[in-house]
């Protein structure tokens, strides 16, 4: 009996130790101090959302715009629209122009990002907190996260040409380290500043006509000969070279577009490193 | 399609068969093996007048097989999930397969200890509460490790701690909680023989999280605490729970440092042929999760509990209520009854009768410019009409072989705030559904239902009928289709038309059915999840033993 009472004794102490904890953060004291990252890593960030999405100005677009101030060309933005929120409406109506590219409906197939709601994104499609699909108010610290890896590779831009509509270029990736990954090269072509209809919640009236959006993704280019890069193990220092070539659309202002290269790892689908370069 | 029913129906034998063998050998000496089976198949055919796409996988599952053993004190089980590749309108990182629940128990000394997962329930849930519900896709179980004793005369204590599950993986943070449960009349000599019962409870909850965020400055322990009353004399019952949080910034609150409460008032009176209830609930800021940056259903600690009436007629849950954590404030208040037989009112046979009235608003809120986001005074409502319901139902037998049930219904739900349908704005329907059932012989009842929806706004009207054919307890057989004539877009005036046949034998319940089921909201306890429109064969199978 009287080991029972110690026994229900003990458990009532342990709950007591259990349940004591609680931060209450003094309201003046919100802000971290960020270390800055000496790092070559860059961290491709893809925002996922649609023009009828009334929720994602207030916290994807705004998340997005703080990220670009705290983490600078350090991330690369694509941003996504697709599923239920990025539907058109019958031609002549707001909404009837169409953010939806093949190559964002297939991403977002492959990762099912919509099905669970926008807004969401990925960071470097990797998983954080047990899942590659995001809150925005995971990103900042998935991106730290990310940076705090050096770079397995090295992607540079050359030979930028645009020659009758055709606007071509050559890519090298080079490897910082000696690496057993089979890699790809994928390229994504981005416009900024598109202005066009979007529905935000925080505002009154919500749909907004003259909104920007940035970051669009417009379409995904094959490289030549192929994507495949360092399919066996590699040596540091190698280095493989891709091209491409590709017309605009007239409804893209080749000034606000750039072209975004991403390697990814082929067994995980982890981007090892991205790079871009402004078009024009 | 022939090759795949004869499949699942051999399936189905052979799991059932074998169970019950199993069961039946282990419980001589060794134990006994309990547990249940369901299996839900889609297979999906592209219909592009609905908007339903082409399926790449063509046919979609959600499975599972719970196996229980018990012998004495012990208690043992464990559950395989299989989602090969998830039905539609399921989150999409439930597909896969593998162990989803395991857990051991024993009870000694009057202490009950859990390892692996559970569920538990604090008080109403308002800080804690893990549950699963197939229909949602929601599965909130705890890993981790249970205590629970009585200490003393009705005096129940429980802790906790553990992560909670998260689709085939756990979540990112830990939870540790504590709840004490006394029942006053059998702690208390002087109270054994009082007709008034009382009973107080009181739990704590806390989580942790580490806070990788380089921008903010996140709390780590995220704690609450709730306190509970229950009073029953005779008819009456009251109870009600108080809960808070500290702050907490999630994804869900837009990262505001706000602290959160809860308040919940339950009365209710019943007689023989009378009962009323009364429900109160306060909500504010009250997303509870154990990773700040999740959404939709995913990694909730806490329950709000909903105060709207629970509808189950087809067109009656068009329009849903949607808890709102992050505020809202109403009631509900409910009389039914009896009208006796042989009364003017109750003619030969009785009549039953119900009305019910709901009403939420969201709640008042001053924005401030710091971080805690807004003040709210806990005594007033919001300007704004979150929901608001009026029900009237007469249920009359009108002689030995038939019954009619009457009801109108009035549904107001201001989708800018529960975005449970593409319309933005307030959805104001009006409805109407005549249920008669008709018994042709014995255990053999014609069922009949006609509903009519009426609303100016969202998709328009809806018509529908149901008829449905049952030999009872084993056999049904039904058709349906739901009409939305009143669709402004006159390509989706269409009808929804599907058929259903279903076997039942002791436990095991089977269905096939084919045809279109219309886009929609499906809601369990104010959680809500959204159902794609969808055209094509469903067989379900389930048992349990």
């Amino acid at each position: 009996m009287k080991n029972l009472i110690v026994l229900r004794l003990s458990i009532c102490i342990a709950i007591s130790w259990l349940v004591s904890s609680c931060d209450v953060v003094p309201l003046d004291q919100i802000e971290e101090k960020l270390t800055q990252r000496a790092s070559d890593k860059k961290v491709l960030v893809e925002y996922y959302t649609g023009h009828k999405c009334g929720n994602c100005p207030s916290n994807g677009g705004k998340t997005i715009a703080e990220l670009k101030k705290v983490f600078g060309d350090k991330i690369e933005v694509i941003t996504i629209h697709a599923g239920f929120f990025a539907n058109v409406s019958k031609a002549g109506q707001p909404f009837d122009y169409d953010f939806k590219t093949t190559a964002g409906d297939q991403l977002d197939t492959e990762y099912g990002v919509t099905v669970t709601g926008t807004p969401k994104g990925m960071i470097d499609r990797t998983g954080f907190n047990n899942t590659k699909i995001l809150t925005p108010t995971n990103w900042a610290a998935a991106i730290n996260k990310r940076l705090a890896d050096s770079s397995l590779v090295k992607i540079e831009f050359s030979d930028i040409l645009n020659a009758n509509n055709q606007i071509s270029g050559k890519i090298t990736v080079r490897l910082n380290a000696s690496s057993n990954e089979a890699m790809e090269l994928k390229l994504y072509i981005t416009e900024d500043s598109v202005v066009n209809w979007q529905r935000d919640y925080s505002l009154e009236p919500e749909d907004i006509e003259d909104y920007v959006h940035h970051d669009v993704l417009r379409k995904d280019l094959q490289p030549v000969p192929n994507q495949s890069i360092f399919e066996n193990p590699t040596n540091k220092g190698t280095s493989i070279e891709r091209t491409f070539t590709f017309a605009p659309s007239i409804d893209w202002r080749i000034e606000q577009c750039k072209i975004i290269a991403v390697v990814r790892a082929k067994g995980d689908g982890s981007v090892v490193q991205c790079e871009s370069i402004k078009l024009f | 399609m022939v090759q795949f029913r004869l499949f699942l129906g051999i399936l189905g034998f052979i799991l059932v068969n074998t169970f019950n063998l199993s069961a039946q050998v282990l419980s001589q000496d060794l134990g006994q093996i309990h547990g249940n089976f369901q299996s839900d198949f889609q297979w999906y055919q592209k219909d592009s007048v609905i908007g339903v796409p082409e399926v790449k996988e063509k046919i979609g599952s959600n499975s599972l097989l719970q196996l229980n053993f018990t012998r004495g004190n012990l208690k043992a089980g464990v559950r395989f999930e299989a989602y090969q590749p998830v039905l539609l309108g399921y989150d999409s990182r439930w597909t896969g397969s593998g162990i989803a629940n395991r857990f051991v128990e024993y009870k000694f000394n009057g202490i009950e200890v859990t390892a692996g997962n559970f569920y538990e329930q604090f008080g109403n849930g308002l800080l804690l509460r893990s549950y699963q519900s197939w229909s949602l896709g929601f599965d909130n179980s705890i890993d981790g490790f249970r205590v629970k004793s009585n200490i003393y005369k009705g005096i129940n204590i429980t802790a906790l701690a553990g992560h909670q599950r998260y689709f085939f993986n756990k979540g990112a943070g830990t939870i540790r909680g504590a709840d004490v449960d006394i029942q006053l009349n059998e702690s208390i000599a002087s109270l054994s023989m009082s007709p008034v019962k009382l009973s107080l409870g009181g739990s704590f909850v806390s989580k942790y999280q580490k806070d990788e965020d380089p921008i903010l400055k996140l709390p780590e322990n995220v704690a609450g605490g709730a306190v509970r009353t229950g009073i029953v004399y005779k008819d009456f019952s009251l109870a009600s729970e108080y809960a808070y949080k500290i702050n907490d910034p999630s994804f869900t609150n837009a990262n505001i440092y706000k602290t959160g409460n809860a308040y919940l008032l339950n009365l209710s009176y019943t007689r023989s042929t009378i009962g009323f209830s009364l429900n109160l609930k306060r909500i504010d800021n009250m997303d509870f999760r154990s990773d700040r940056g999740e959404s939709g259903n995913n990694l909730l600690i806490n329950y709000l509990p909903p105060i709207t009436p629970q509808l189950s007629y087809g067109l009656t849950t068009l329009y849903p209520y949607a808890t709102q954590p992050l505020g809202e404030m109403g009631f509900q208040s409910e009389v039914s009854g009896r009208f006796v037989p042989e009364s003017s009112l109750g003619g030969q046979y009785g009549t039953m009768y119900l009305l019910n009235y709901c009403h939420i608003n969201d709640i008042h809120k001053k924005q401030t410019k710091n971080v805690l986001g807004y003040e709210s005074d806990f005594t007033k409502a919001g300007d704004n009409v979150l929901y608001k319901s009026f029900q009237i139902e007469i249920n009359k037998k009108l002689n030995k072989n038939a019954k009619v049930i009457t009801s109108y219904f009035y549904i107001e739900a201001n989708n800018k705030v529960l975005r449970i349908a593409e319309y933005d704005g307030t959805i104001y329907s009006n409805i109407g559904v005549i249920d008669f059932s008709y018994k042709l012989k014995p255990k053999h009842t014609l069922k009949t239902q006609v509903q009519w929806l009426k609303t100016a706004q969202d998709r328009g009207d809806w018509a529908s009928l149901l008829l449905e054919y049952n030999i009872s307890p084993m056999f049904f057989a039904s058709i349906n289709d739901d009409y939305n004539y009143g669709n402004k877009d006159e390509t989706l005036a269409v009808h929804y038309i599907n058929g259903n046949v279903g076997i039942i034998k002791g436990t095991t319940r089977f269905t096939i059915g084919y045809g279109r089921q219309r886009a929609g909201v499906v809601c369990v306890g104010g959680l809500c999840r959204l159902v794609p429109a969808t055209n094509g064969l469903s067989v379900s199978l389930s048992s349990s033993f």
